[in-house]
């Protein structure tokens, strides 16, 4: 079950020729890459939306384009989550999602049922122009499900929102990739949403699929696009357990490395996320364990690599526990003073972590 | 207070020596000097007046810029001060108001042109009596002039009354009325209308030229004259120029050829 | 209004007959030519709307002239026509006066179509697309009622242009009373007859339907604006 093609086309004076491209259907694809990259016309043509669009594309086995023959976007069955949220301005928001669940057969128990889904009961006889960045999304999301889609697609959606409205809206689409099986593909600029959602990252430039790795792979290379704003970033995946006091909390990963939670971070969400960020920057390494330091989380690493980074910096990839990396960036000067070099055990000092989802 | 101005001239003509000179000087500055006369001329006139002027011009050395529009409002721009030196109306009311405003010179004013109204049918063979033609009940349409403001709108009313008076029928066809004798004869020649009362002179510029049996002539009397008369604007920098341009239009072999494009000769005009 | 006689009761009604059949008209004919003209991406398009907006340039009488000529009872139209099972004649006619009406005011009803139809935001379209609306769907749905203003502009001014119209309907019409004299043509002879009463009555009344008309439409348009 895969979406798989090769397109060309050419928007104005822009180019879009992918490549061949495959994305697995299962979880979350980010579309990434800066902006003018392709982005948002290679979901729309995906979408059908695009006139014109040369090449051939398939989704599991349903041929959308090939030999010049298309399939018309209504045909398609994409839900379509719009920069900007696109919700019809003369209908309520009850309208709008009416509109979309009478075009595909829908009943309105079903509609009742994703209403109460993405959480929008209150805003249902609002206008459209009364409600805020993040509600409309919400409505536009609600939408988009109302078409009984086969794949969603979302363009941006964050774009323009506060941060406790993306906050939120990113819990939405995490909760409905993995309650369901629908495949989403997410267009986005941010590193951050990327590794707030991404099963797997298609990273894009000029108009090309450079490649598309699992967000693992894609974390494991310290030159990844994804590292461009940030630096390099490490992402844990596993669960929160109570910690040695009943008011501590600690983060365990897959490979059963313990990280200790600052009380703020633990709180949110009720301690179900499942995704710790920790920045290279956030991370310096010392040679034995520390005493009389703020630095709660030192944990012991082995190095495996140590490269130059940008601006006279090193990079140091860490195995905490086999199979799990940590990235930690330290000066030059600190690197030679501490004479590091690969296979050396070192502690890990983590100044900073971030629950992410 | 160009009425006032004119008064005062008018008071002081007198023979002296300044005017004979002044006179002279002009005499001589109009044969030596060939100069632009700007004639305003009535539409159904302006065709006949074009062929005239390389005529004119040969005799005389002197260039015609004509302006055609609707008597009315050539009127309406005279009096508003547009610098014509000839007007050549379609009618006689407006050159005699010209005259009674002291815009032009009751001794200069003329009759240039009479003219002759016609049925036209360009789809019929007119072969019967008038009567007979116009009352056909298979004619849907009768194309005229507006009576209330056309000169040949006027006089194919009064044919029509005529006709209703000598008990001859009555029209069964529907009168569509044009604002001007050029709209009426549009009417016609667009076959829209089957027949109307025009003027001969439309017929007769019509190209490719129109066979005879498509026309009936109009009897003169059943109608009041279409004369149509001219002055010399007073105001006109070349009087002299004007005056040889109005015994150019009323010399005999001229006279012909504007009866040959549809006119008759005037009579003796006949002012309101 | 004593003043005024049956025939300019007649041209009234007749104005407002021609007005409204005129104005239906170009709606009907407008709306599909709008759409086109607007999804049009070659040069054509400048082409159309040039040729729409062609009624302006022409002087009334001389496009009433060349619908004279179009309008021939043995021309190519009316014997389209007639193939129809129209019989009559376009010209000195109600039929001909619509006809004529509808050309006159064309650019007048397709302009603010154009214009409101190009301000639909393209995503609302596409969004309406992925929700399963084909074309003829997403253009009742989504188009029509985001260009509501659009429409009554269009329906305003074809109404008030043919309503004010005076040298096409003079040409066309024949200015025959009780039959094809409008309005406008009416109060234009009772001018130049010095029928002075007359014409202010006639010209009174009109203004005072026209005023009714317009407020009406505006009051309806402001309605549109608030809710949004």
């Amino acid at each position: 079950m895969s979406l798989q093609g090769e397109l060309r086309l050419q928007v104005g004076g822009f180019v879009l020729d992918t490549g061949p491209f495959t994305v697995p259907l299962q979880g979350v694809t980010v579309l990434f890459g800066p902006s003018g990259c392709g982005k948002t016309t290679l979901l729309r043509a995906i979408a059908g939306l695009e006139k014109d669009v040369q090449g051939r594309l398939s989704f599991a086995g349903q041929h959308w384009l090939d030999a010049g023959r298309a399939v018309r976007a209504v045909d398609r069955r994409v839900g379509f989550v719009f920069q900007g949220a696109a919700l019809f301005p003369h209908l309520n928001v009850e309208q709008n999602l009416a509109y979309a669940q009478r075009r595909s057969g829908g009943t309105v128990a079903e509609r009742n049922a994703v209403v109460e889904r993405v959480g929008i009961q209150p805003l249902l006889r609002r206008s459209v122009a009364q409600l805020s960045g993040g509600e409309a999304q919400r409505v536009a999301i609600g939408r988009a499900l109302l078409t009984k889609p086969q794949l969603l697609c979302l363009d941006e959606p964050l774009s323009g929102l506060d941060w406790q409205a993306r906050d939120a809206l990113l819990d939405l689409v995490d909760e409905l990739a993995h309650e369901s099986a629908l495949p989403i593909l997410y267009v986005t600029h941010s590193a951050a949403e990327v590794e707030r959602l991404a099963s797997r990252v298609a990273f894009m430039q000029q108009g090309r699929i450079v490649a598309v790795e699992s967000f693992q792979h894609a974390l494991s290379q310290p030159r990844s696009p994804l590292f461009e704003q940030d630096g390099p970033t490490t992402v844990f995946e596993g669960h929160q357990e109570r910690g040695e006091r009943e008011d501590l909390r600690c983060f365990v990963t897959h490979s059963g490395l313990r990280i200790l939670l600052p009380p703020l971070a633990a709180e949110q969400r009720g301690g179900t996320r499942s995704r710790l960020r920790i920045l290279a920057r956030d991370v310096g390494v010392a040679l034995q364990p520390l005493d009389g330091i703020s630095i709660q989380n030192q944990i012991p690493a082995r190095i495996i690599t140590l490269e130059p980074y940008r601006f006279g910096r090193v990079l140091l990839s860490l195995e905490t526990e086999p199979g799990d990396r940590l990235y930690s960036e330290i000066t030059q000067l600190s690197a030679e003073r501490l004479a590091l070099a690969p296979g050396q055990t070192v502690y890990a000092l983590v100044k900073s972590v971030a629950l992410i989802r | 207070m160009g009425q006032r101005q004119l008064g005062r001239r008018k008071s002081s003509r007198r023979p002296s020596g300044r005017t004979l000179a002044l006179l002279l000087m002009l005499a001589f500055s109009g044969a030596l000097q060939a100069v632009e006369l700007k004639v305003a001329v009535a539409a159904n006139f302006a065709a006949v007046l074009q062929k005239l002027v390389p005529d004119f011009t040969q005799q005389t050395g002197h260039a015609l810029r004509i302006s055609a529009a609707s008597s009315g409002t050539l009127y309406a721009q005279i009096r508003n001060g547009a610098p014509f030196d000839v007007f050549l109306s379609a009618d006689l009311v407006r050159p005699q108001r010209l005259i009674e405003e002291g815009r032009a010179d009751a001794e200069q004013a003329f009759v240039y042109a009479r003219g002759v109204l016609v049925l036209f049918a360009p789809a019929a063979v007119l072969s019967r009596s008038l009567e007979a033609e116009i009352f056909d009940p298979k004619r849907k349409f009768l194309a005229m002039a507006n009576p209330r403001t056309a000169p040949y709108g006027t006089a194919a009313e009064q044919v029509l009354d005529h006709l209703h008076a000598r008990g001859g029928g009555t029209l069964s066809a529907q009168r569509v009325v044009g604002s001007s004798i050029g709209q009426a004869f549009q009417y016609v020649m667009t076959g829209n209308a089957d027949m109307g009362l025009v003027a001969l002179s439309q017929v007769l510029a019509t190209r490719p030229p129109v066979s005879a049996q498509h026309l009936l002539r109009i009897d003169s009397r059943l109608y009041a004259p279409l004369d149509q008369g001219g002055v010399i604007i007073k105001r006109t920098p070349h009087p002299l120029a004007a005056r040889r341009f109005v015994a150019f239009l009323r010399d005999d072999a001229i006279q012909a050829r504007i009866d040959a494009a549809g006119y008759e000769r005037p009579a003796e005009p006949v002012w309101p | 209004m004593s003043a005024l006689s049956t025939l300019d009761w007649l041209a009234l009604a007749l104005t407002a007959q021609v007005a409204a059949t005129t104005t239906l008209a170009l709606l009907l004919l407008s709306t599909p030519l709008a759409w086109a003209i607007v999804r049009m991406r070659s040069r054509l398009r400048v082409v159309i709307e040039a040729a729409v907006a062609l009624p302006l340039v022409l002087p009334p009488t001389v496009l009433g002239f060349y619908l004279l000529i179009l309008m021939n009872p043995e021309g190519a139209l009316t014997q389209a026509l007639r193939a129809l099972g129209f019989d009559g004649q376009l010209s000195f006619g109600f039929s001909g006066l619509v006809l004529a009406s509808v050309i006159y005011s064309l650019p007048f009803a397709v302009q603010p179509l154009v214009h409101a139809f190009e301000a639909v935001p393209r995503n609302l379209l596409d969004a309406a697309t992925t929700l399963g609306a084909g074309r003829w769907d997403r253009f009742r749905s989504v188009v029509i009622p985001l260009s509501r203003r659009g429409f009554l502009t269009a329906a305003t001014l074809s109404f008030a242009h043919t309503v004010g119209e005076f040298g096409v309907v003079l040409m066309v019409g024949g200015n025959i009373p009780g039959s094809t004299q409008m309005v406008s043509i009416a109060i234009y002879d009772h001018v130049e007859a010095l029928e002075y009463s007359q014409a202010h009555g006639l010209s009174l009344v009109m203004l005072i339907f026209a005023m009714v008309v317009l407020s009406a439409v505006y009051a309806i348009n402001r309605r549109l604006v608030v809710r949004p």
